[in-house]
């Protein structure tokens, strides 16, 4: 790869911590899964009894198992159902972490307007796992 | 190492989820509870169909050159007895990871390109967060009708859309051009380097509000539409736009699968053999593809998709539930 065609010095570091969060996040979701389905914590609705539920929508499924929204499930870490969430939750997580990596390099080079953009998008996203906003009843 | 390391993860997956559904399906009882409900089907029958289903799913989707995600919801949402909220939370979950598994590799090389993504998937994670938002919160026939609607819509997209492999784009507008989107890479059929720029940026962005929306509202992935918009409108080469498209994604559907997971939304037992499944086969669709006659088996995917959709059309409209 000549130097005009290689990737800018963010891109690379983005495409990096990108791969092993993402890595990380498959390990522990297949992980978590294994724990939730082998029975090896309790749980806070048994496995078998889910099946009663997943045809219901989300807030009467929430309304009758009383599993957690937002981020109330992280003092029930003890339980498999939630562990099996774990994976999921860092998956989600990683782009946040990525963004939050390259903005010094903008900040930087003084790209302001890709500092601004990766400002703004840090601030999407944080808001949007921050479980403020929801949708639905 | 990368390599070696997604092997054995996947081994693992296929491992936990056979070991952990045979642990939960001791036999007897389970059949024996399923006949008293007068169900024909054990219930952990359905999770282990999803992950065989999804894993054929996966190996269509490569060779069809259509993203899983689209193919997902539709398809999972008629033929599954799970609600429409926790199929379009597993549905962001499966264009999520292929998206960042993809994603990492295809910025290396310089296929995918940040500068043109940032400024697109501002616009598109933000209105996937609304879109989310109002998917979970009208009701669910609403929402099927109008994923119906949209999945005819795509199909028609998918078999009219042509593509340009270099398009002509003889001035780059003012916006791109502050924003310094413009890339050279080296294009291996040609043999040589490729200059790229673009131009009718701000059109572009507005599309991507539109794009946005739909991915948070249905759960889908967006690559049927994220690529025409980068391809033949803003003028990217064709490269350029599939693997820019599949990085956008792990950043739209990121914003959305937050809402999904924040409202809770995202039941391991459906998402989990789902994302399994689907990378397991997207891995053996890649090599299948040398053999395959893509062209015919993305007509039968088309096809697939529009009776899909028509049945979530009609499921929607109360007219086949």
């Amino acid at each position: 790869m000549s130097n005009k065609t290689k990737p800018s010095e963010e891109q690379l570091k983005y495409a990096s911590v990108l791969q092993t969060i993402s890595l990380g996040g498959l390990a522990l979701l297949v992980f978590g899964f294994f724990v939730y389905l082998s029975g090896l914590l309790p749980t806070l609705v048994p496995v078998n009894e889910i099946p009663e539920y997943w045809g219901m929508r989300v807030h009467d499924f929430v309304e009758k198992t009383g599993m957690p929204t937002g981020w109330d499930w992280v003092p029930l870490l003890n339980h498999g159902d939630i562990v099996s969430f774990l994976g999921i939750i860092l998956l989600a997580a990683g782009t946040l972490v990525c963004f939050a990596v390259i903005l010094p390099d903008f900040i930087r080079k003084k790209d302001t307007p890709f500092a601004i953009i990766v400002i703004v998008q840090i601030l999407i996203l944080l808001l949007a796992a921050s479980g403020f906003i929801t949708g639905g009843h | 190492m990368s390599r070696t390391l997604r092997r054995f993860l996947f081994l693992l997956a296929v491992v936990a989820i056979t070991t952990g559904f045979y642990s939960i399906a001791f036999g007897e009882e389970q059949v024996v509870e399923a006949a008293r409900n007068g169900s024909t089907i054990v219930w952990w029958m359905w999770p282990a169909i999803l992950f065989v289903f999804t894993f054929f799913l996966g190996i269509l989707a490569v060779v069809a050159g259509v993203g899983g995600g689209v193919l997902f919801v539709p398809i999972v949402s008629s033929f599954f007895p799970f609600n429409l909220d926790f199929v379009r939370g597993a549905g962001l979950l499966v264009a999520l990871t292929g998206a960042l598994s993809a994603g990492p590799g295809l910025l290396k090389r310089g296929l995918a390109d940040l500068r043109l993504a940032l400024p697109m998937a501002l616009i598109a994670s933000t209105c996937s967060i609304f879109g989310a938002m109002v998917g979970l919160a009208l009701p669910t026939n609403v929402v099927q009708t109008a994923l119906g609607g949209t999945i005819i819509m795509i199909v028609i997209i998918m078999a009219t859309a042509k593509r340009s492999d270099f398009p002509d784009v003889k001035e780059a507008d003012t916006l791109s051009s502050v924003l310094r989107i413009t890339g050279i890479y080296y294009e291996e059929s040609a043999g040589k380097q490729i200059n790229w720029q673009i131009h009718r940026t701000p059109l572009g962005l507005s599309l991507f509000i539109v794009i946005g929306f739909m991915a948070g509202m249905f759960g889908l992935g967006a690559g049927w539409a994220n690529v025409p918009v980068l391809n033949l409108l803003l003028g990217a080469p064709l490269k350029i736009s599939v693997a820019t498209s599949v990085f956008l994604l792990s950043i739209t559907d990121t914003a959305a699968a937050w809402v999904y997971i924040n409202k809770g939304a995202v039941l391991p037992l459906i998402a989990v053999p789902s994302v399994a499944g689907m990378m397991l086969g997207t891995r053996i669709g890649v090599r299948i593809l040398a053999r395959a006659k893509p062209k015919a088996v993305k007509w039968i995917v088309v096809t697939i998709l529009f009776l899909a959709g028509f049945r979530a059309l009609l499921k929607g409209l109360g007219i086949w539930g």
